[in-house]
């Protein structure tokens, strides 16, 4: 399991990550999280919306209400321009992470 | 399967949603996006071999209890969040200044039959001071009994007065200016003689001095006891959901409404209390500087209530600045004084005594140092513009802000959506 801290700083690039593959909606996003994590990495839930509302406002994506063929509505979020351009820097730097922690752990062994 | 039968999930859902329409931090698109993602789980959870009930519960339990939401969204929507905080100040102020208008109708004209009966002045004193707080006691219980026990009938009179909104303000503002001619008239009709009234009345104003002094300290102790217990209340209920506890229908209506009152009494303490005081120094400041010059009794009248009214625009405009701007010192202070209900009555005493000392009391110095002028021509036509300028202010341009932001927070026509409620998930 990821921790809380580490799933918070995470959540930004996850996404933005996510709807650079499509638009998509709230649920589904914590839906292909847990798919790709194999559940290792957990969202509360009801707490991604304030952090998708933010990010709009931010202007890294945009929302719209589209209806559904029951006739309710459904909140799609799509990656804008400044949001790709946010995720390529983020990939970047946890990439950066990423690596000298394989590096190291490459040359001490006996830590994993 | 018994369960599945008796259970209702429209009937749930309705219940969970109006929890979350409840709060501020929610505008009604955020409520309606979270639904369809408990909807979406419910579905889910129904496919993989749950009942309908443990589906809803699972599905709730998983999105998250409101007061846990509440503050993320809050930090998204903090703006939203202040003009609803502002819209139930108002209202308060409204309130509270009806209840105590009512009440010096009625005490008023008692006080007057007291004079006139052998009655001691300080036991007249002390007994009119008992009835305005009893009445006013009367006034906030049944305000209370009304909105936690007929929800329903509430909700629906709010939307109704909302999107058909002249009949309601015309009401509030013929009762804002209607008082003070009824009261004038009923004291005259009760006018207990020259002889009681040279007799009693001076013990009776240092009565009202004092009382008033009293009175205030009632009203912040009120504010900061309710503040203080609504934010118990709020942290239990908070641990209670994250033990998965589910909160009584009852106890939410309750809290929602404690919450919703602190706002209500904020704004009669920081608007009304704190607002007529500055209006009363700048008015003693303005009359002192009417000896000097006075060409016109109206014209003056005019310039005197411009002046008073940009001083409160600035007031209220740097209150709003403190306030909107996210603080860590101010957040401190004020969990602080809800932890500490006894700290933060002393700090808001002192914050009172501060403006009235020192914003009133600036005002004050400044009568004094003017010497007194030649003219005292069209005295009361000065005072009447400038009380018919407060009056303007509290029962005109409060009344019309009031029902312009409500307007604006919750848009007429979602509301009665919303009251509806969507169309039933088929």
């Amino acid at each position: 399991m990821v921790s809380k801290e580490l799933v918070a700083a995470s959540t930004t690039t996850l996404v933005l990550s996510i709807l650079s593959e499509g638009d998509n909606y709230g649920y589904a996003l914590i839906q292909r999280v847990q798919e790709v994590s194999g559940g290792k990495l957990q969202w509360s839930e009801g707490m991604l919306y304030p952090v998708l509302h933010w990010m709009e406002k931010e202007r890294l994506i945009d929302s719209e209400w589209r209806e559904m063929e029951n006739g309710r509505k459904r909140k799609y979020y799509r990656i804008r321009r400044e949001g790709r351009k946010n995720l390529q820097a983020e990939k970047e730097q946890w990439t950066a992470v990423h690596s000298t922690l394989v590096n190291l752990w490459k040359t001490k062994p006996g830590l994993t | 399967m018994e369960n599945e039968t008796r259970f209702d999930l429209n009937a749930a859902v309705a219940q969970w949603r109006k929890n979350f329409q409840s709060s501020p931090a929610l505008r009604p698109q955020d409520v309606a996006e979270l639904e369809t993602h408990l909807r979406d789980s419910i579905q889910a959870l129904r496919a993989r071999g749950l009942t309908l009930e443990e589906a809803f519960l699972a599905a709730s339990r998983r999105l998250g209890p409101r007061q846990e939401l509440e503050p993320e969204y809050g930090k998204v929507n903090g703006h939203h969040v202040w003009i609803h905080r502002v819209v139930w100040m108002l209202l308060g102020l409204i309130f509270f200044s009806l209840v105590g208008w009512s009440s010096h109708i009625i005490t008023g004209p008692l006080v007057h039959l007291a004079m006139g009966s052998p009655m001691s002045a300080h036991w007249i004193g002390f007994l009119s001071f008992g009835a305005h707080w009893l009445i006013t006691a009367l006034a906030v219980t049944v305000f209370w009994k009304f909105v936690t026990q007929r929800d329903d009938r509430v909700t629906r009179l709010a939307s109704r007065c909302l999107q058909r909104p002249l009949l309601p303000i015309i009401a509030i503002v013929f009762l804002g200016y209607a008082w003070q001619p009824l009261q004038r008239w009923l004291l005259q009709l009760t006018s207990p003689g020259q002889a009681a009234m040279e007799l009693k009345a001076p013990i009776l104003t240092a009565w009202a001095i004092w009382t008033n002094w009293l009175g205030m300290a009632l009203w912040m102790a009120a504010l900061t006891w309710l503040a203080s217990a609504t934010w118990r209340k709020k942290e239990a209920s908070l641990q209670q959901s994250r033990e998965h506890h589910l909160t009584s229908e009852a106890s939410e209506l309750r809290q929602i409404w404690m919450e919703r009152g602190v706002w209500m009494l904020g704004g009669f303490v920081f608007i009304g209390l704190f607002l007529s005081n500055v209006f009363i120094a700048v008015q003693v400041a303005l009359l002192k500087l009417a000896q000097w010059w006075s060409p016109e009794g109206n014209l003056f009248g005019f310039f005197a209530i411009c002046v008073q009214w940009a001083i409160v625009a600035g007031f209220l405009a740097a209150v709003w600045r403190l306030v909107t701007r996210s603080s860590s010192l101010r957040d401190r202070i004020s969990r602080l004084s809800m932890r500490r209900p006894v700290l933060g009555f002393i700090g808001l005493a002192l914050l009172y005594l501060a403006l009235t000392f020192g914003f009133g009391g600036s005002f004050r110095l400044l009568a004094h140092l003017i010497p007194a002028g030649p003219s005292y021509a069209d005295y009361s036509l000065v005072m009447r513009w400038m009380d018919y300028g407060y009056l303007f202010l509290h029962n005109v341009v409060f009344v019309a802000v009031l029902f312009w932001l409500a307007r604006r927070q919750i848009p007429t026509g979602n509301l009665t959506a919303t009251l509806q409620g969507p169309a039933s998930q088929s």
